[in-house]
């Protein structure tokens, strides 16, 4: 009930107090974002974050998660009309979205991705909803020590679930982490890794980082590339119309909707499982244990529907640890996270100690739940102009972008010296992904290292120098197994897929 | 791109057939198998050696001493340890275990997973483009680094105005007209949007660089 009530008051809030505006751009942004090539939620949400600098917490979070809540979903519309994923999430779309497409059944791939956004966007905020209020009470419990094994449990699994090279990640993390210790140490007030420049007394700003490896960096490795193409080979007019399918074919494929809701909202709440992985295990899942399954691929709305829920429900599952825990499990959710201590606030379970901050919580929420009607309210006039955004020639996006990073953050400090800072990321997130090192792994680093150091430390002061502290309770406990599995899990695969090798193909 | 039947099971045994190749052991005979493998564990040694450097700097770090404390030492000198470590397990499978890259994902079947796995295979033939205009990457960071630098002498607008048209020219649109038109549309854009709505206040450049900008700001009334 109370949660019920402090939700209405969300909502109130949002039309009272003018942040349907903020809603509303955040969604448009989104939505352009994820479609254009060379630009990604990730870079729409760092792009976005220099204009929050002087708004109210609530308004700036509003945004910044319309963006994230859109840009899962917008991309469909490049893969299902052109066969070009808007984001990486959107590929397993293509695969029966474009195939619908060309047997010219656009309007109604449309009218799929439309539907599963909208069902999985719905239920997995209200599981949000639901779980945030006893995650929080729980997480009010926390000592310094079960602190530092929720962030570090948070970084684990990031890293096991970055990519292909494990070790790869682990470096970057280790990198990220590094980066967070220069300037003065807050326990004992020296200075480290300055190397007597003053520029570095303050530490290496996080939002430098951020701007610099996941925009810069991006247009960097954009610029080495050949432009996309998004002329229709044979010369024939784009689809723009949507179709909504009927609710007896909607009954049909109930299972793929059940099994998609469930995995891309519980997979969301995993830290560092985002909506790419989700989108890619609902596709695989149906694959699997679809009625259909052997015509996946052909054709088939369940190929639609499955990665599309699945990755607008993770959207939900990540806000989950970001607002009770403080712990981002993505990049997108590393940048909301920048965004509220900007604003001087720190995500977790003091979020939900008083009134005030609950409220500001759950107008967070009724935000949720508002983007994701908006989203599928303005898809309708938005794939029209879709077409005619993508005519924009990369090399002019490319200066935009540049211009916005390098501003952006310039605004944020007035220093000069932190444009200089995001060209040098820039070049090293080029580096990263030249040689294939996860980008994530090292922001979550930069962002969650003060944090982890701060609980580290005072664990071990107060403890004596005891490494045991950090294992002897049922929480801390708790989450240092899950790490430990979120450790061992890589290896596990390999092993499993090695040994399934065998089985598929005899030697 | 890479048209793919995720049903056919013919596909899926050439593609085992073709992880099991890759799987084998690589065969170094050539001075071209030792150089690729220096340049794949250049980036572990690359870090390895900044770590040492970084460890070393963390043995100087000044505090003062309290018996039974741990320092602010210890955190980062942890961290550069394992750093170093996972650093020395990359280059020595980037050297003597390197595969093609391309094993453990594609040759699993039936399951969730391995379908996934098996998709995003897939995926990167279709989207990891290959560089093919790296002086392009180098340009643009020389411009930046030029942009930067010039800033406060000529102006944001005037350094805006040429940074936007280099990069837009760099980046292989080379419509001159156009070109002009947005870099000094855009340089305007720019300051206006950061001056008036995000409040930042701007290099306006020395002698007569200043003028312009001062000129502009006054035309626009900011």
């Amino acid at each position: 009930m109370d949660t019920l009530h402090l939700l209405s008051q969300g909502f109130a809030q949002i039309v009272t107090q003018g942040y349907l505006a903020m809603l509303v751009i955040g969604l448009f942004v989104g939505m352009a974002v994820s479609i254009m090539p060379g630009l990604g939620i990730v870079m729409g949400i760092v792009l976005a974050l220099p204009f929050t600098y002087n708004m109210k917490i609530e308004p700036a979070i509003i945004m910044l998660t319309a963006i994230y809540m859109s840009g899962t979903y917008a991309g469909c519309f490049t893969a299902i009309l052109y066969r070009i994923p808007g984001e990486p999430n959107d590929i397993p779309i293509l695969w029966d979205g474009y195939q619908m497409s060309r047997k010219g059944k656009a309007s109604e791939a449309l009218g799929w991705a439309l539907i599963s956004a909208f069902i999985g966007g719905i239920v997995s905020t209200v599981f949000m909803v639901g779980l945030a209020v006893p995650l929080g009470k729980l997480a009010l419990q926390f000592s310094t020590a079960d602190y530092f094994a929720a962030v570090f449990l948070g970084l684990t699994s990031v890293v096991s679930l970055a990519g292909k090279s494990v070790t790869n990640a682990f470096i970057g993390l280790f990198i990220g982490l590094i980066i967070s210790t220069v300037g003065v140490d807050s326990i004992y007030g020296s200075e480290r890794f300055t190397f007597g420049s003053p520029v570095l007394v303050n530490g290496v700003p996080y939002i430098a980082v951020l701007v610099g490896m996941y925009g810069f960096g991006e247009v960097l490795s954009r610029m080495g590339r050949r432009p996309v193409d998004f002329s229709k080979k044979d010369g024939s007019p784009v689809e723009t119309r949507t179709r909504f399918p009927r609710w007896k074919d909607i009954w049909r494929i109930r299972g793929t909707f059940g099994r998609s809701l469930v995995l891309g909202t519980l997979l969301g709440i995993v830290p560092g499982a985002g909506a790419t992985v989700t989108s890619f295990i609902a596709y695989g899942l149906e694959k699997q244990y679809g009625r259909r399954r052997a015509l996946l691929g052909s054709g088939l709305p369940e190929g639609i529907v499955a990665p599309q829920i699945g990755s607008t429900a993770s959207v939900a599952g990540h806000m989950v640890p970001l607002l009770t825990l403080g712990i981002p499990g993505s990049g997108a959710t590393a940048i909301i996270l920048a965004a509220f201590l900007l604003h001087g606030v720190q995500p977790g379970p003091l979020l939900f100690a008083t009134e005030e901050s609950k409220i500001v919580v759950y107008t967070i929420f009724a935000s949720m739940f508002m983007a994701v009607v908006g989203m599928c309210l303005l898809s309708f006039p938005w794939i029209r102009a879709v077409v005619k955004i993508l005519s924009i020639p990369p090399a002019v996006l490319a200066a935009i972008v540049i211009m916005f990073s390098l501003l952006g953050t310039y605004a944020n400090r007035n220093n000069a010296s932190d444009m200089m800072i995001i060209v040098i990321f820039g070049a090293l997130g080029y580096a990263f992904e030249r040689f294939k090192f996860p980008i994530s792994p090292l922001v979550l680093g930069v962002v969650l290292g003060p944090l982890a150091e701060s609980s580290f430390m005072q664990t071990m002061i107060s403890h004596d120098n005891d490494w045991k502290a950090f294992f002897d309770g049922p929480i801390r406990g708790t989450f240092m197994c899950l790490s430990l599995v979120a450790l061992v899990f890589p290896l596990a695969r390999d092993l499993w897929r090695r040994r399934r090798l065998s089985v598929v193909v005899p030697a | 791109m890479v048209d793919f039947d995720f049903a056919s099971g013919s596909d899926l045994k050439k593609e085992v057939s073709r992880v099991q190749l890759d799987r084998r052991p690589r065969v170094w005979s050539s001075n071209q198998g030792l150089r690729a493998r220096l340049i794949a564990a250049a980036p572990y040694a690359l870090i390895f050696a900044a770590g040492a450097f970084l460890y070393r700097s963390a043995d100087q770090i000044q505090f003062d001493r309290v018996d039974g404390r741990i320092g602010p030492d210890i955190w980062p000198k942890l961290i550069i340890l394992l750093m170093m470590v996972a650093c020395v397990w990359g280059a020595i499978k980037a050297t003597f275990f390197a595969s093609n890259g391309k094993a453990g994902t594609a040759g699993v079947a039936s399951s969730p997973e391995a379908d996934a796995s098996k998709i995003e295979k897939q995926d990167e033939l279709e989207i990891d483009e290959v560089e093919i205009y790296p002086w392009r990457v180098w340009g643009t960071i020389a411009g930046a680094v030029a942009y930067l630098f010039f800033m406060s002498y000529v102006g944001f607008f005037v350094s805006s105005a040429l940074f936007i048209a280099f990069v837009i020219y760099l980046g292989g649109y080379r419509k001159v007209a156009p070109v002009l038109t947005l870099s000094l549309a855009g340089s305007l854009l720019f300051m206006t949007l950061f001056i008036r709505v995000v409040y930042v206040s701007l290099p306006i450049g020395i002698e007569p660089f200043d003028r312009i900008s001062l000129g502009l700001m006054k035309i626009i009334n900011l």
